[in-house]
């Protein structure tokens, strides 16, 4: 390396918001320090969304016109990785890496980045999310003095699904909870039932929707969506939860810190809330599985020089007291067994400026550690596919859900009784007509 | 020694160094460097107010459509702008169909954000309560405008309605608010809404977009990130009423990213500011700074303050305060954001390049530093060496030179060695010298004696009685020394030496007298031999010194002759003895040096008449005694106060002056012109030729006073006798000098015309009168001079100076040269050149001119020109070459002139051409028409064809066509033009059609 005369390095991200802000910062640090010292310029672009990442990649890198160079680093899924890697474009990482340093991380956080058939480090872990539940504790408190509801029922899906029945009748029809990733629903959905929904071996990929798991989860989502338990009105649900529609949600980790400190009511009335974070709910009878989600980093084959300036900024960046740094920032997870320390972290937040963003990870992070230290994480293996399998899964049911609660909106204002209207759809009937047609959809992705 | 030496060192030192740094160039340096500052600073500023004039506030289709949607909806609804408050339901429908257009602007104008806000009530409502500084409106950011996302994902809400919120698809910030609140009490998050506004309101005469407003930076909520913004009212299309705003946001870091202070110096030290200055004052309020130094310098600082003195190009000085420690300079590039005569054109946004002084000037003061370096060190180097140099060395050359000068002239030194080698060397040379001075002192009176040279010398002492001199000294002046005088070898009484030297020494008086060079004093004398009726010379140099006066005599007659022989070839012209003209150039000059002698004078300029005829004819043996008849003649009247030479070939110039009147002048002049008349030379068949000459005479001071203007008058003069009667004398005549005074001005452009060929040809096509199609083309001459414009100019001045011959050359060579060179050239195409009637090319380029252009010779058509008087004898031999070569021959302006009947008979032309004074107007007049058809006719008879000149209109070419013309010539057809041209379809068609009707 040689800092007079740089090696530029683009990075492309789907950080957003006080994400954007925090990778940023990072990112003006690194130049102003380590970069400039050792001749390596970093530059970071927004991507939108994950998936417009993964496009924008998989764009460039099948050399689609107008789609630009593919950029030295780019986050990615391990499924995305799994496609641009097949094109011989993704470097192997294993090489930039000491032994010792490796060990330093999550084996499961490597594990996942080691996709390949001989098992290459391929995607550099640099922050990490699960699912938490978080809840509007001030409306709660005034619904639990009223219906004598206890927090111990939402550690279950089932009871969850009990709570929001309770909260709708209480509080004259209003919804009480709602998630973010449906996928991630259906993938530790199973996995906590004991089955893995994709499973992985030796390069064959088989889907396995067992039919009892399939309806629990379906009692568990749909029945209570169309009854008006359960909603999904924007894009995320912490920002529902801020408009005052429901008062609880499961989310990642990394969405925390859009949780409201206020919230406003018909645009004009305000009151503030105290925030709550809570382990995700397990199905009743299934195992303690948590979700292991947030993209990696993948270094794009090029280089040596590249390849090492790429490492260089990836490691320090997961420096344990910098990675403590961008998850104070941020809401994502260090990656550093050393970093996943509840009191290196508490201390960090301690000492950031006071913002309603860490108000809410105050909150959420030290649940968020909690988790990852007593739950398995899970994470489907990457195969061929995988990103539109997960799609499906993602769209399947609410896409129905949305569909017949139209239509019994519909006829409840045509006069019939909204428990009537309700029950014309939550039959057995229109449970297999959903589970065929998703067990059709996914089977082109079971291997031949 | 040693201190002379170290003051020049220090002088020069000193020399050095303020030429180096006083002398401009550290100056110059930091020029320089404001320069590049201010240059970059311009460029930065340029492409950021291209992007905010250009992009970013490019609002004006968006307010359109913002209003067209508030209108129509505004009508489906019944309601006024006044009602569109926050919790009306019409409002969030508006919000909700303008949020796709605010969408699209941010996307469009690549911003990192874009909002509208409502009024919601009066516009002229002035009460403050909480419901009413909460208005309804939409505002979104997006972090990275350099990056669009297909889904929205990239955005972010941070004002919309609940409702909207709903349908838009896209994440809240953090810092959501459903509507703007504006009852906080920071009123500099207020002013991009509240500012455009109340300008609407107080200028509803101007446009939305002369309204609109950059704000400072500031913070929509507490904890959000820093914006500028740029904003305009929204004017209700019906009442003409604001009723909100809306804009595009730009965050200040995305700003910063756009102002690389890096770029301003490669080591980062310099800094950007984009800043807001207060009216005229150099004062300004920071809006965004790049840089560390600038974050440095100001700390919270949010003013800048400039002193007022403009150092170089727009560059300030930074008042200081105490976090710094140097100056800074920053160069000030105003924005211009708003037209003059709009509500904030006070705001004065600035773009500052900032550099501390130790940092602009680095390099200048890098180059003074090593200056004063390399000074110090050279001069302690200097100083140190000069001592050691002085102890080292002088002390023993000193002591050296001593020895030296006490040692005994008359025997051979003997020195000590000093051990420095050099001197050592000088030294031992002095030693050798010494000896071998001693040596031949006393040898070299024997050797002057054997030798054979006539020379000899004398030594007197000054005080002494007596003078030594050598043995030859009175054999040289060719006396005996009287007995008397004589005393022991070689000595004699000082007081006879003088008498003997004043007695027999005459100084000679027609060669340099003395010369002296330092002490030494150089005499010659002329010693005339009666026996032998010769001259001999003798030079006498003398030095004197303190003590003693040395004389060496030598005999320099051979020098002296060999002298005057150059002299005289100098000067004299070698056939007749005359002067040359050099020589008398120069003694015309001293002449005129002393006016008062001149008196009355007279300038003649003669030049002989038949040299040409007589080395022709008899040889160049007779040409040259033909010369030397005539200077014999002129020799004759040397005596009379002339100066007379000859200049070159057959010219002689005579000058005769000191007269006291004219009158006996004139009568020289006569018997000079007699004399010429009746001279004659003998030739070889025992005839004799008659000299003949013509000569022009100038008076002096009647006609002019100046050397050079006489000259020229009297070679007027001769030329006029030349040109007219010739063999006679006739006087300058000032009147006719002056009529052809262009001519001879001209005479040298004519030469550098014929020796560079300075001409170009042109060709004017020459049409068929029965097919249109192009005939030949005539050669037409472009002389490229400045002065003579036109042929018949060259034609007149060459005739004038008998160089037709050249031209008549030049127009065949030239001609076909260009003609050659054309590139579309149809071998049928025949070129019409135009021959000078008198003159003839020589047998020689004839030959040489056949063979160049072979291929041409039988497309040349030979135009016999009216401007020169028939010559038979030329013409027939042209005649001859232009029937060997198959060419052909045409009369030229046939009807008038010299080219009449009478031509047409003797040289039987293939082709006439009818002048353009026939042609011209023919259409309407019918005498035209008539000779014209005669001339048709009578051509006809002889099978001549007939060629029209000067066409220029198309009735013209109507009214020949019909009479029978064969071809047509003219600007109608064609212009010359330097390339050939065809002939237009359209002049072809008219040509077939009025055949088809005659």
């Amino acid at each position: 390396m040689d800092p007079k005369n740089p090696v530029s390095i683009e990075i492309w991200h789907y950080y957003n918001g006080p994400q954007k802000i925090a990778f940023d910062e990072a990112v003006n640090e690194f130049n102003e320090t380590v970069g400039l010292e050792q001749g390596i310029i970093v530059e970071a672009f927004n991507q939108g969304n994950i998936s417009q990442l993964i496009e924008n990649v998989l764009n460039a890198a099948n050399k689609k016109v107008g789609a630009g160079d593919v950029p030295d680093i780019y986050a990615a899924y391990p499924d995305t990785a799994y496609q641009v890697d097949k094109l011989g474009l993704v470097a192997s990482l294993d090489q930039y890496l000491t032994e010792e340093e490796l060990s330093a991380y999550f084996p499961g956080y490597l594990e996942e980045g080691r996709f390949d058939e001989q098992g290459n480090l391929k995607i550099f872990p640099i922050a990490k999310s699960t699912e938490i539940m978080m809840l509007n504790k001030t409306d709660w408190d005034k619904f639990a003095a009223a219906t004598g509801a206890s927090l111990d029922t939402l550690k279950t899906m089932e009871g969850v699904t009990e709570t929001a029945k309770s909260y709708y009748e209480w509080s004259d029809g209003k919804a009480f909870f709602g998630r973010d990733a449906m996928a991630n629903y259906f993938v530790v959905g199973c996995k906590q039932l004991g089955v893995d929904i994709f499973s992985v071996k030796n390069g064959t990929v088989s889907v396995n929707l067992d039919e009892a798991v399939m309806r629990k989860l379906w009692d568990n989502y749909y029945v209570p969506y169309v009854n008006g338990y359960f909603a999904a009105y924007r894009k995320f649900r912490s920002d529902d939860v801020r408009n005052g529609d429901i008062i609880a949600l499961v989310g990642s980790t990394s969405g925390a810190a859009y949780f409201p400190d206020k919230i406003t009511v018909n645009d004009v009335d305000k009151y503030p809330i105290e925030g709550i974070a809570l382990p995700a709910p397990v199905f009743a009878d299934g195992s303690a599985y948590a979700v292991q989600q947030g993209a990696g980093m993948v270094v794009s084959k090029s280089t040596p020089e590249k390849e090492y300036a790429a490492t260089v900024f990836l490691k320090w960046f997961t420096e344990t007291e910098r990675n403590i740094a961008f998850s104070v920032g941020s809401g994502y997870l260090p990656v550093k067994k050393e970093a996943a320390n509840i009191k290196l972290v508490e201390k960090a937040l301690a000492e950031s400026e006071d913002s309603s963003v860490t108000d809410a990870l105050k909150i959420s992070l030290p649940v968020a550690i909690e988790v990852i230290n007593t739950h398995e994480l899970y994470t489907t293996k990457a195969f061929e596919g995988g990103t539109d399998a997960r799609n499906i899964l993602e769209y399947s049911l609410p896409d129905l859900a949305n569909a017949d609660l139209k239509q019994i909106d519909e006829m409840v204002k045509n006069g019939i009784s909204r428990a009537e209207a309700v029950a014309q759809f939550t039959t057995d009937k229109h449970f297999q007509e959903w589970y065929q047609g998703l067990q059709e959809a996914l089977a082109i992705y079971n291997s031949k | 020694m040693l201190v002379p030496l170290i003051i020049i060192m220090i002088l020069q030192a000193g020399i050095f160094c303020v030429a180096i740094l006083w002398g401009g160039t550290v100056d110059q340096m930091n020029q320089n460097a404001f320069e590049i500052l201010n240059e970059r600073v311009i460029n930065r500023k340029n492409y950021l107010q291209n992007e905010m004039i250009q992009r970013w506030s490019n609002l004006d289709v968006a307010a359109d459509t913002l209003n067209d949607i508030t209108s129509t909806i505004l009508e489906d609804n019944h309601i006024a702008i006044e009602e569109l408050s926050a919790d009306n339901p019409v409002t969030l429908d508006i919000l909700s169909k303008m949020s796709e257009q605010i969408i699209y602007l941010i996307r469009k104008n690549s911003v990192t954000g874009a909002f509208v806000i409502l009024q919601g009530r009066d516009a002229t409502d002035t009460t403050v309560d909480q419901d009413s500084e909460r208005k309804a409106g939409f505002y979104i950011r997006d972090l990275d405008p350099t990056t669009n996302s297909v889904d929205n994902s990239d955005l972010l809400i941070e004002v919309a309605p609940s409702g909207l919120t709903k349908t838009l698809g896209i994440s809240l910030d953090s810092w959501w608010n459903p509507q703007f609140d504006f009852a906080n009490e920071n009123a500099a998050a207020q002013d991009f809404y509240f500012r455009p506004f109340a300008a609407a309101l107080a200028h509803p005469e101007m446009l939305g977009s002369d309204l609109g407003y950059w704000s400072k930076p500031f913070c929509l909520t507490e904890n959000d990130i820093e914006v500028v913004t740029y904003s305009v009212p929204l004017i209700d299309k019906n009442t003409e009423k604001p009723y909100g705003v809306f804009g595009i946001e730009l965050s200040a870091d995305y700003l910063r990213r756009l102002l690389p202070y890096s770029e301003i110096s490669p080591d980062k030290k310099g800094s950007y500011v984009l800043a807001i200055g207060d009216g005229d004052e150099l004062s300004f309020e920071v809006v965004i700074e790049s840089g560390p130094i600038m974050r440095q310098i100001l700390g919270e600082q949010k003013q800048i303050l400039f002193t007022g003195q403009d150092n170089h190009n727009q560059s300030y000085v930074m008042q200081r305060n105490e976090r710094m420690e140097e100056d800074s300079f920053g160069c000030i590039q105003y924005f211009q954001l708003y037209n003059s005569n709009t509500p904030f054109e006070n705001d004065r946004w600035a773009l500052i390049g900032f550099m501390q002084e130790g940092n602009l000037f680095a390099f200048s003061n890098q180059i003074a530093t090593t200056v004063w370096i390399a000074l110090s060190i050279s001069l302690l180097i200097g100083v140190v060496s000069v001592y050691v140099v002085s102890k080292r060395f002088t002390k023993p050359i000193a002591s050296l030179a001593n020895k030296v000068k006490k040692s005994n002239p008359h025997m051979p030194v003997s020195l000590e060695k000093i051990n420095i080698r050099e001197i050592d060397e000088l030294a031992m040379a002095i030693e050798n010298l010494s000896h071998d001075v001693f040596d031949s002192a006393s040898k070299l009176s024997q050797i002057i004696s054997m030798t054979d040279v006539p020379i000899a010398a004398f030594e007197y002492r000054k005080g002494s009685e007596q003078v030594f001199y050598t043995d030859r000294f009175f054999a040289l002046l060719g006396i005996d020394i009287p007995r008397e005088h004589n005393l022991l070898n070689g000595y004699i009484k000082s007081k006879a030496f003088k008498e003997l030297l004043d007695k027999y020494l005459t100084i000679s008086d027609d060669v340099q007298k003395e010369e002296e060079i330092g002490n030494s004093k150089s005499y010659i004398f002329k010693i005339d031999e009666e026996s032998h009726h010769a001259s001999r010379w003798l030079r006498l140099n003398v030095v004197e010194e303190e003590k003693r006066i040395l004389g060496v005599l030598i005999d320099v007659s051979r020098e002296i002759l060999e002298k005057r022989k150059i002299e005289y070839e100098r000067d004299y012209d070698l056939l007749t003895n005359l002067l040359n003209r050099r020589a008398f150039h120069t003694m015309i000059n001293k002449k005129f040096s002393q006016p008062e002698l001149l008196k009355k004078a007279a300038f003649i300029m003669m030049d002989l008449d038949n040299l040409k005829y007589v080395n022709d004819t008899y040889g160049h043996d007779y040409g040259d005694e033909y010369i030397r008849c005539a200077a014999n003649v002129l020799k004759r009247f040397m005596p009379y106060q002339t100066i007379i030479s000859r200049m070159s070939g057959d010219e002689f110039y005579v000058f005769i002056y000191g007269y006291d009147n004219k009158e006996t002048i004139r009568k020289i002049i006569s018997e000079i012109e007699e004399g010429v008349k009746n001279a004659v030379l003998h030739l070889p068949d025992n005839n004799v030729l008659k000299l003949r000459a013509s000569a022009g005479v100038a008076w002096y001071p009647d006609d002019s006073t100046k050397a050079d203007e006489l000259i020229r008058f009297a070679d007027f003069a001769m030329y006029n006798v030349k040109n007219t009667v010739k063999g006679a004398f006739s006087d300058f005549d000032v009147a006719s000098y002056n009529k052809d005074a262009y001519l001879l001005h001209n005479k040298e452009e004519l030469n550098r015309f014929i020796e560079e060929e300075l001409v170009d040809y042109y060709f004017q096509p020459i049409v068929d009168a029965r097919t249109g199609n192009v005939f030949a083309y005539e050669a037409l001459m472009r002389p490229k001079l400045i002065t003579l414009k036109t042929p018949i100019e060259i034609i007149t001045l060459a005739r004038s100076q008998s160089k037709l011959y050249q031209i008549e050359r030049l127009t065949w060579f030239k001609a076909l040269e260009f003609f050659a060179a054309q590139k579309d050239n149809d071998p049928n195409c025949k070129i019409f050149l135009n021959s000078i009637s008198n003159q003839i090319l020589s047998e020689n380029d004839f030959a040489s001119f056949a063979q160049k252009y072979q291929a041409y010779l039988n497309r040349i058509v030979l135009e016999f020109t009216e401007e020169e008087k028939d010559n038979e004898v030329f013409t027939l031999k042209k005649q001859e070459y232009i029937y060997s070569w198959h060419a052909e021959i045409a009369l030229d302006d046939f009807g008038t002139g010299y080219n009449g009947d009478a031509m047409l008979l003797n040289i039987s032309p293939e082709y006439v051409k009818i002048d353009m004074s026939i042609v011209r107007n023919i259409d309407k007049d019918e005498n035209r028409q008539k000779i014209f058809q005669n001339l048709v006719s009578y051509s006809r008879e002889r099978k001549i064809k007939v060629i029209a000149e000067g066409v220029e209109t198309k009735e013209e070419m109507i009214t020949l066509i019909k009479s029978g013309v064969d071809y047509l010539q003219g600007y109608y057809m064609g212009m010359p033009e330097p390339v050939i041209q065809g002939i237009s379809s359209k002049i072809k068609r008219e040509i077939l059609e009025s055949q088809n009707r005659g």
